[in-house]
């Protein structure tokens, strides 16, 4: 089993949880909250940036933010010594990413934006041929994106041209919503014949619906293995 | 003697550094100027045809090539455990060969722990490639170890003798789960 901790971080670096990805609430020193994950079992840290700022004491979601760069200064022999393999999403910028590299990260990765195809696809094919294609991976926040079953496949085509690692999808139940059933069957069909590893998280009750024992789990990783992705929200004692 | 970790100008070599200090004294070298009894460790972040390119560069390749035929000690990790075959699906240049074999392509990419045939436990893998079973021929004097992958390839995990220690894992992610390997090896 995978069990990935996000760790949700504002443009400070601050470890943030949200209400139903609004209302973004400081929740403690990042640096803090991953060594303790890391202590206690978990098979892989993922950060993820948001575009949250603090500003006297609240937060207040701003547009545009093109990565801190302060960011490895930050991380810098903090990440080494982590007792799990640690991967950050941020924006593709390629200088940030052979440093978060260079400072010990193992894995980097992008969300997804439409309009930003060429910049994603540009910065995973540089690191690719470079750290080879296990060091990249892409991620769909369903979400932001919406549940568009039609184009899925395509999607996942376009993932395995570029040639990433691994694709996430997140988010599906987001909002309160329920799992979309469509979106997760879709995906699952997909995912048997996809070349390149893919792990969602949400989809709640749809494994409860056809897998009864994993309903403890919110994702599952199609390539095969269970992979769990709590964030800050819901991992034990945050 | 001394851990002698080549950096070939990036990646992720500061968790190796981290992880190789406990076993006895090491450095982080950009260049080959080794003592017998050194041990040179080729970190596992990175591109097969990359490595090539650079690994085979004559003067590179000439120290490289003494130091395995002097009997010096060669630990290679992931892509630098995969560099020292003979040939990558993922390249068209060749490896350093000091192994039979060639490096292929998986299903898809092989990432967690997973058990292996030797005596420790699982071990943390992150590859796309690797050496299966079938694409192996096998030397007098190695030891063999295997894993399967989820989609049920059979890998080889490790190769070692005492000169030599290749693993498609990553001891710095798998930490004490391989530590004595690493221990009885380096001893």
């Amino acid at each position: 089993m995978r069990l990935i901790g996000e760790l949700i971080l504002s443009c400070e670096l601050d470890a943030i949880k949200t209400t139903s990805f609004n209302d973004p609430v400081y929740c403690g020193d990042c640096l803090n909250i991953s060594k303790i994950w890391s202590d206690s079992g978990i098979s892989e840290l993922l950060f993820s940036i948001t575009k949250y700022h603090r500003k006297n004491n609240s937060y207040k979601k701003i547009g545009n933010v093109t990565g801190n760069p302060e960011i490895n200064e930050y991380f810098s022999d903090y990440i080494s010594n982590l007792r799990v393999p640690a991967s950050i999403c941020i924006y593709p910028e390629i200088e940030d990413c052979h440093r978060l590299f260079e400072c010990g990260f193992d894995r980097v990765g992008f969300c997804y934006e439409k309009g930003k195809e060429t910049e994603i696809e540009y910065a995973v094919d540089v690191l690719r041929s470079q750290y080879g294609s296990q060091a990249t991976f892409l991620v769909y926040e369903v979400c932001k994106i919406g549940k568009y079953v039609d184009e899925l496949s395509e999607f996942i085509n376009i993932a395995e041209k570029w040639g990433v690692g691994e694709l996430i999808f997140k988010d599906i139940a987001a909002e309160n919503k329920c799992a979309d059933t469509e979106f997760c069957k879709k995906l699952a069909e997909l995912a048997r014949d996809s070349e390149i590893l893919i792990g969602y998280s949400g989809g709640l009750q749809y494994e409860k619906e056809k897998l009864g024992k994993l309903k403890f789990f919110s994702s599952l990783s199609l390539g095969g293995d269970i992979t769990f992705i709590g964030s800050n929200n819901v991992l034990p004692g945050f | 003697m001394t851990i002698k970790i080549l950096s070939l100008g990036w990646g992720n070599i500061q968790k190796l550094h981290v992880y190789f200090s406990r076993f006895s004294s090491t450095e982080i070298v950009s260049d080959l100027f080794l003592e017998d009894r050194d041990i040179l460790v080729l970190p596992g972040v990175g591109n097969f045809d990359y490595l090539s390119m650079v690994l085979n560069k004559k003067a590179m390749r000439k120290k490289l090539d003494k130091h395995v035929n002097t009997g010096g000690r060669f630990i290679g990790i992931c892509s630098g455990y995969q560099i020292l075959y003979e040939s990558s699906e993922e390249s068209n240049l060749p490896g350093l060969g000091y192994l039979k074999g060639r490096v292929t392509r998986l299903p898809r990419l092989n990432m967690g722990w997973r058990d292996t045939t030797a005596e420790f436990k699982k071990v943390y893998f992150m590859n796309r490639f690797a050496v299966t079973q079938d694409d192996l021929t096998k030397i007098d004097n190695y030891n063999y170890f295997y894993s399967y992958t989820l989609e049920g390839t059979r890998i080889v995990s490790q190769i070692s003798n005492d000169h030599l220690l290749g693993m498609q894992f990553h001891p710095e992610i798998s930490r004490e789960e391989c530590s004595q390997l690493i221990a009885d090896f380096i001893n």
